[in-house]
């Protein structure tokens, strides 16, 4: 269970009594538990309420559209490395924004926006547009060129909606510079929407002067097909200034006036924003760090609303974390630690033990395997998310029971049955470094990884217990960016069961019934391309309101070779899917990358979600008939690296769920402390007419860990991917347990990752 | 939790308000509206007060075997007994029932565990060795936990300086003590530690800066 400050805490005397208690069976003593009676300090959580006193909140403030900067133009000024920032937007004409924007660096910072807003039609006989409500996504990038200087502003450049349908499409360069400490003044060139406003002929000339803005959307084929770089018409066509000024009345209290140089002139599909005049001004007020509440007066006709939280996984709110403190190491004197050989009869004995230890940490001691000065220790860590941590537990509990001639310590980590790597710690050195300045860098270069050893002759426990788990619980499900809507909830009861046969084999099921009951369609859309609707038809799945099966399937992993594993999966696998799935993965303990391939036979599901396949159409009427069955065959071959400081990148090339060859890009900013934050985009052979609205697949992605957030130690993260709008083209089948992202977390490089936490 | 928040929970999992069962625990959503639950005063009842730090006396110091140290922690807000679990050569690892621990070299901290910043090392033999020459100038090294799970080092220079005499009370008894202050400095971080050494030139008393985020820890030997 997670370890809670205020569950019952285990007998801390509990590590030091049971080798006593050992000791003493085998001298055939009895030994009276000693009993301390001590008050508890105050919980943690409390103190933590009274450490976290507000500080005073800074860094730069946000726009409307969610990027650092005034009230809609931006500044040069970057938001902290690494500060990931959800703002919500309103006003009257301009709509609702919400734009999630990360700051990758010290200098680039990307966003994603998602806004619900009126556009204007095509030009009427009479000279005047209609109005329709648009859903649209966009994407921005800002790169800081130059730090401030004394005397020269910051300066950076930046893309606005460069990857969408260009509703917003911008280019810009920026200078922002304090001057004093309570006033900045921000002076920048637009081009595109910033460029409207007394814009003049670009100065570049030629080629430059004229701004060609494709016709995104594609008549021949019906589609709208933004969503490519639109790269020839960057900083092309009028150019026009922008500026404003950011005083800073009190560290939480800012008041903010500009220039806008978007002019919102009609057109089609232009934004419908009535503006009567460029000036905007605007407050923002930051009750307390992380929240900044924004209110502004904007084109001299209606009021703007905003609200930004901000997060930098930099800084976490429970600092180092608040794991219980480990076993002291028990340490040997110069005599024993010459001892060259042991009582052998003890093993059973000594398993015994430290099976009780280590599950006073959380960890299951899987296999030992004893020589006359080594032991390998096979082990499967359930709490802690840094497995350098577990590690350096285990390591101490050992000491705890291991005889004196042990002087090698062979870590084994294990994860869903498969063992990761050996990590060597040599006993000795491992005793004099605790508690010494200098030894996390010391025992890296003490310890020494290796591919796992062989099972034999670990005395393997390959049963779990318990062998049977279930739940009943709540479930909120959101599918969001559906071409038509933009969200749509479900919700209702969810009951999960898994059964650990062995540690390699499991049966795993998952039914769910929603609160909504039997309901129609969210969308009457239509996909009209060539290819069968592998994901678009997901709004029509699961709206019977009867109990729906999510997902049942068995699951089998072993290593085929020492750095070699295999992973067969089937059954339903998935809300649309079920099929086999056949992973092999080979990731080198010491290297930085591993290779992978993996192949899937796959039947989209009946709609009803029962046990049934079946393929389904739309009518005309907006009927679904039931057509036959589709059955795919997909694979990728893979390609994982560890760039390092910080960076990670991922490629998969092979065929897709609609029968379309190609590759998905994958790169993530990775914390050491378990932050992911990434970004993908998929290329296929389907013509992007084909794929419609986006062109192709692209989206974000995010992995927080929960021990970020609560302090205690957990092994529970929470993941979530947004993709711009989710459509046929590159789509994958969902595969749980797919290994890499478990089993990267023994390869030497990610142990590093949080080398910290070893002596903790 | 009281036995009150079982039953509305279990009520709760019956309506599948929250998550129950082992594949829930620790569960996410569940853990939300459990904390949720938590702030949601119940009607009639006062929010429960933050108990009182417990008093030592010296009865409770008394009936322990071996050695104890009395460790008071944010301003005196949170005190708690420990006794040592282990040594490794001069250095003494403390524990308490809580699960905490602090380890001394010569009776000045080289390290703790459990607490939200801890000090993962520390080299202080040159405040040592000041402290016994009666004051001097001494360098030390701090070795923390970062927030990205990272050694962050600091260097620190210090001098330290007799303060004088000082009669103080331990757990009831009247001690009387040499007074020795530690300020200690580098760019980043700046503190003062105090020291009370009794007449053996042992260090009853202390005050000593862990983290920034921890702040003091005050020891006393009974």
């Amino acid at each position: 269970m997670t370890a809670w400050h205020d569950s019952p805490a285990t007998d801390f005397q509990d590590f030091q009594l049971r080798p006593l208690l050992l000791e003493a069976h085998k001298a055939g003593t009895k030994v009276t538990q000693m009993t301390l009676k001590y008050a508890r300090t105050t919980s943690y959580a409390a103190l933590l309420t009274v450490l976290a006193a507000p500080l005073s909140a800074e860094g730069p403030t946000y726009t409307s559209f969610g990027t650092t900067g005034l009230l809609e133009m931006p500044t040069a000024e970057s938001a902290d490395s690494g500060e990931l920032a959800i703002t919500s937007s309103y006003s009257d004409t301009a709509g609702y924004r919400t734009t999630l924007t990360f700051q990758l660096n010290d200098r680039i910072s990307g966003s994603f926006r998602y806004g619900v807003f009126d556009i204007y039609g095509s030009l009427r006989a009479d000279g005047t547009r209609g109005i329709a409500t648009t859903y649209d996504r966009s994407f921005d990038i800002q790169y800081r060129l130059t730090n401030e200087g004394r005397y020269l502003p910051a300066v950076a450049v930046g893309l606005r909606d460069f990857l969408g349908t260009g509703r917003y499409s911008s280019e810009y360069i920026v200078g922002t510079k304090s001057i004093g400490s309570n006033l900045k003044v921000t002076a920048g060139l637009g081009w595109g929407r910033m460029g409207e406003r007394n814009g003049v002929s670009n100065p570049l000339g030629g080629s430059f002067e004229t701004r060609d803005e494709p016709d995104v959307f594609d008549e021949d084929a019906g589609v709208n097909t933004g969503g490519q770089l639109s790269v020839e018409q960057w900083f092309r066509g009028d150019i026009a200034p922008f500026g404003g000024i950011e005083y800073t009345a009190t560290p939480n209290l800012t008041f903010k006036a500009e220039y806008s140089s978007i002019a919102y002139e009609p057109g089609q599909a232009r934004p419908a924003v009535q503006v009567s005049s460029p000036l905007n001004f605007g407050v923002s007020y930051r009750p307390k760090p992380g929240v900044e509440l924004g209110a502004s007066y904007m084109y001299g006709n209606e009021l703007g609303l905003r609200a930004t939280f901000t997060i930098n996984p930099n800084e976490r709110p429970t600092f180092s974390g608040l794991d219980r403190a480990p076993a002291p190491i028990k340490t040997r004197t110069e005599a024993q630690r010459a001892a060259q050989s042991w009582n052998r009869g003890a093993q059973p004995a000594i398993r015994e033990a430290l099976a009780g230890l280590l599950e006073i940490e959380g960890i299951d001691l899987i296999g030992l395997d004893m020589t006359d000065r080594t032991a390998r220790v096979r082990f499967e860590n359930n709490r802690y998310r840094s497995e350098t941590q577990a590690i350096g537990r285990v390591a101490r509990m050992m000491t705890q029971v291991m005889p004196d001639a042990i002087e090698t310590f062979v870590l084994e980590p294990q994860r869903n049955g498969l063992p990761m790597s050996a990590v060597s710690l040599p006993r000795t050195d491992f005793e004099d470094l605790e508690n010494t300045v200098g030894s996390t860098a010391a025992i890296f270069d003490e310890i020494a990884i290796a591919p796992a050893g062989p099972d034999a002759p670990l005395d393997l426990a390959p049963v779990p217990s318990p062998k049977f788990e279930w739940g009943i619980g709540p479930y909120l499900d959101f599918v969001l960016f559906t071409p038509g809507e933009p969200i749509s909830p479900d919700f209702g009861l969810a009951f999960d069961a898994e059964y650990q046969a062995t540690r390699k084999l499991s049966f795993v099921g998952r039914t769910s019934i929603s609160a909504l009951g039997a309901r129609d369609p969210l969308v009457d859309f239509r996909d009209s391309n060539d290819y069968v609707n592998v994901r678009t038809d997901q709004t029509y799945f699961g709206l019977d309101g009867g109990l729906q099966l999510d997902r049942l399937y068995v699951s089998y992993a072993d290593r085929l070779a020492p750095e070699v594993y295999g992973r067969l999966t089937a059954g339903y696998l998935e809300k649309m899917y079920g099929g086999v799935s056949g992973e092999v993965l080979y990731a080198p303990v010491d290297r930085r990358w591993a290779l992978g391939a993996e192949l899937n036979y796959s039947k989209l599901r009946d709609q009803d979600m029962g046990f049934g396949f079946a393929l389904y159409e739309t009518r005309r009427n907006g009927d679904r008939v039931e057509v036959g069955d589709y059955d795919v065959v997909t694979g990728h071959l893979s390609g994982y690296y560890d760039i390092g400081e910080g960076y990670h990148a991922q490629l998969d090339v092979g065929r897709y769920l609609a029968g379309d060859y190609g590759a998905t890009f994958s790169l993530d900013r990775e914390f050491d402390n378990g932050w992911r934050v990434g970004g993908f985009l998929t290329l296929t052979d389907m013509p992007f007419s084909q794929f419609g609205e986006g062109s192709f697949d692209k989206g974000i992605r995010l992995t927080i860990p929960a021990d970020y957030f609560i302090g205690s130690p957990t092994r529970r993260t929470v993941s979530t991917g947004l993709r711009s709008l989710t459509r046929d083209g590159g789509a994958r089948l969902r595969v749980p347990g797919r290994l890499y992202n478990s089993l990267r977390d023994g390869q030497f490089n990610d142990l590093e990752d949080t080398s910290g936490r070893f002596w903790r | 939790m009281t036995t009150v928040w079982q039953g509305i929970a279990l009520g709760a999992c019956i309506l599948g308000m929250t998550a129950c069962g082992p594949l829930n625990e620790g569960d996410q959503g569940a853990g939300a509206v459990r904390q949720a639950l938590n702030y949601l005063p119940l009607p009639g009842q006062e929010p429960a007060a933050e108990p009182a730090p417990f008093v030592v006396t010296r009865a409770m110091v008394d009936q322990l075997p071996g050695d104890v140290m009395v460790v008071e922690a944010y301003e005196g807000t949170s005190r708690a007994l420990m006794v040592p679990a282990a040594i490794n050569l001069n250095r003494v690892t403390w524990i308490s029932e809580d699960e905490a621990s602090i380890t001394t070299e010569n009776g000045i901290v080289i390290a703790t565990r459990g607490f939200p910043r801890d000090l993962m090392a520390a080299s202080v033999i040159e405040s040592r060795r000041a402290l016994a020459a009666g004051g001097g100038n001494a360098v030390r090294t701090h070795e923390t936990l970062s927030d990205l799970d990272q050694i962050s080092t600091e260097v620190l220079q210090c001098s330290i300086n007799s303060a004088g005499t000082e009669t103080i009370q331990i757990v009831e008894l009247d001690v009387f003590t040499r007074r020795f202050e530690e300020q200690c400095q580098n760019e980043n971080i700046s503190f003062t530690n105090t020291y009370w050494l009794d007449g053996s030139g042992q260090i009853v008393r202390s005050r000593q800066a862990i983290s920034p985020e921890l702040g003091f820890l005050v020891l006393d030997r009974p």
